[in-house]
């Protein structure tokens, strides 16, 4: 089921999964369990014909700045190279395999592997190999031993905003094409203050990834399990919302915009300022979640900014990166940030929960259920359109479906059922 | 050489011992009266703080924010059922200046789940400044300094 080599029946081609007759409003649950479908991912999405997040370029001002970080399964070292530019390659020695890069980032030369010292410039170029030409007179790789023909696999690097994404394949779309013209501009805006990075954070959540991507985006599950904001007579500025998918609807960027209701509650927190009173958002804008398919989330409120990097490592666990960011031109976001960042990260006051719902709704469909699928009929029942403007709805989650099912190659679902059923 | 003060020491092993009991016995309401009123409590990753970052997993910079938590965890929060085994040793005291001392301790933390299983949920460090207030002691800063970055799951009761 791996190739496409065209000598495989429809029902390998389709990974073995025919998707449900009523449409995306049935997620089956074994997309969250059969490790097939892991592998399957990793082929099809993280190394596939998409763009995935690497990090921002303000984590690398000077040349031989690196971080490392891992898309899908694949180790990585971001870098910047003498000429100002961004390099990315795979973190496997051209060698053995092994691990070249240990540290999590830093500032180098070039790289070299600890297991027989090969070395590679900041191009992830091979340049020193030990008795590569013997050792007295004896031995080594022989005239026929090319260094050019041993490299750090490289990946595609771009840019947005200062946002940097890499992609294993030959010809990636342009990346603002990538990323639709809604979330370019929503980045370029954003981006237009100078940024500082606040500290990294990294969470291991037992659950299928997809879980908490889907999560994301799920506007109806915000007042319903996150009871901090009722709790505390904070204010939820729920009035004027909206959801644009791009990329077959696997993209989302869902806003907030501020509530204009003259809604006044006393905040009861002893210290209002973990709720956001003021963001330092563009366009009255007073939160706006940003995914981009397939690793990478950014959540946008008040001064309280981040961007989390998905990890699948198995069906039932992944881990997320996050890096924490603020503006840097205003010294009072700081202080801000890191008040209100007490609502977000794995003991955030509103994103605990996510964490939570996702582990056990996980257990709980690894114990027998995985014929079972998830129902996500609310506001159409079975359509996934390309922008939503409120927040009463499973739509935008049946969108990613939709696109996530036609990247993963799967049959769509039988529109001639759909028809009878309805 | 730094002489530590022995009735300051066996204080702070009390305290130490009284703060493990109180979050292992959930008595989480009682937890903001080991600090002062303007006592701040953190926890970071060690690669945030070897770093120079900020990256705070909670940031609480008064007794109050603390009560928040507390509050929150009662009656709004959804989290892991789970009991807390704190274990702290290697408590010490390793500087004193204007009334302040500055301490130490490792600390480990088995997490319990619904079904009895047990974990280690965290390990790490305990960096403290504590003053005396009427003889007892009481934190001015508990930073819990995290060996065990990646957190698993969710972290809702303090460490």
């Amino acid at each position: 089921m791996h190739g496409a080599d065209g000598h495989h029946d429809t029902r390998d081609n389709s990974g073995g999964l025919v998707w449900p007759a009523e449409g995306f409003g049935r997620v089956p649950f074994e997309l969250f369990t059969d490790p097939a479908i892991h592998v399957r991912e990793d082929e099809r999405l993280f190394r596939g014909p998409h763009w995935s997040y690497l990090g921002l370029e303000v984590e690398l001002p000077n040349p031989g700045d690196y971080t490392t970080g891992y898309v899908g399964a694949t180790p990585y070292i971001l870098v910047r190279a003498e000429d100002g530019g961004l390099r990315a390659m795979v973190n496997r020695c051209a060698h053995r395999g092994a691990e070249v890069v240990r540290e999590p980032r830093g500032n180098a030369r070039g790289f070299t592997c600890i297991y027989h010292n090969w070395s590679y410039d900041r191009e992830g170029r091979l340049t020193g190999v030990p008795w590569e030409a013997g050792r007295d007179g004896v031995g080594g790789y022989g005239p026929g031993f090319d260094k050019a023909q041993h490299r750090l696999q490289p990946l595609k690097v771009a840019a947005h905003a200062g946002v940097v994404f890499g992609s294993f394949a030959d010809e990636p779309p342009p990346l603002a094409d990538y990323l639709g013209p809604a979330i370019a501009e929503r980045l370029a805006a954003v981006f237009a203050r100078p940024v500082m990075v606040t500290g990294y954070q990294r969470h291991t959540i037992r659950a299928n990834w997809k879980l908490l991507y889907e999560n994301s985006r799920d506007l109806y599950h915000a007042p319903q399990l996150h009871k901090f904001f009722g709790a505390f007579g904070i204010v939820q500025p729920q009035q004027d919302a909206r959801a644009e998918m791009w990329h077959e609807g696997t993209h989302c960027l869902a806003t907030i915009w501020q509530d204009k209701s003259g809604r006044k509650k006393r905040i009861k927190l002893e210290e209002p300022g973990v709720a956001t009173e003021r963001s330092s958002l563009p366009d009255d804008i007073a939160i706006s979640i940003i995914g981009i398919f397939p690793n990478c989330l950014f959540t946008l409120v008040g001064s309280a900014f981040s961007v989390r990097q998905f990890r699948p490592k198995a069906p039932d666990r992944f881990e997320v990166l996050y890096t924490y960011f603020t503006y840097a031109d205003d010294p009072a976001c700081l202080r801000e940030h890191l008040l209100q960042n007490n609502q977000f990260g794995p003991a955030g006051y509103v994103a605990m929960e996510d964490a939570e719902v996702v582990e056990k709704l996980q257990a709980r469909i690894a114990l027998g259920a995985d014929k079972g699928a998830s129902l996500l009929a609310m506001d159409g029942g079975d359509t996934t359109p390309d922008r939503i403007d409120h927040m009463v709805t499973e739509a935008n989650l049946r969108s990613m479906w939709r696109g996530y099912a036609r990247f993963m190659g799967f049959a769509p679902p039988d529109p001639r059922a759909d028809l009878a059923a309805g | 050489m730094f002489e530590v003060d022995r009735d300051a020491l066996f204080a702070i092993e009390q305290l130490n011992k009284a703060y493990a009991r109180c979050l292992d016995d959930d008595r989480l309401e009682d937890w903001p009266d080991f600090f002062l009123e303007d006592g701040r409590y953190l926890i970071q990753s060690r690669e945030n703080r070897d770093a120079g970052l900020y990256g705070y997993i909670l940031y609480f910079e008064n007794k109050g924010m603390m009560r928040d938590r507390v509050k929150s965890l009662r009656v709004a929060n959804y989290y892991n059922l789970h009991i807390d085994r704190h274990l702290i040793t290697n408590v010490d005291i390793v500087g004193a200046a204007d009334g302040v001392l500055d301490a130490l301790a490792n600390y480990a933390v088995i997490q319990t789940d619904a079904e009895g299983r047990s974990e280690l949920f965290s390990a790490g460090e305990y960096h403290d400044r504590i003053v005396f207030v009427d003889g007892v002691p009481r934190f001015k800063e508990r930073l819990v300094l995290l060996d065990t970055a990646n957190v698993v799951g969710l972290l809702a009761v303090p460490l």
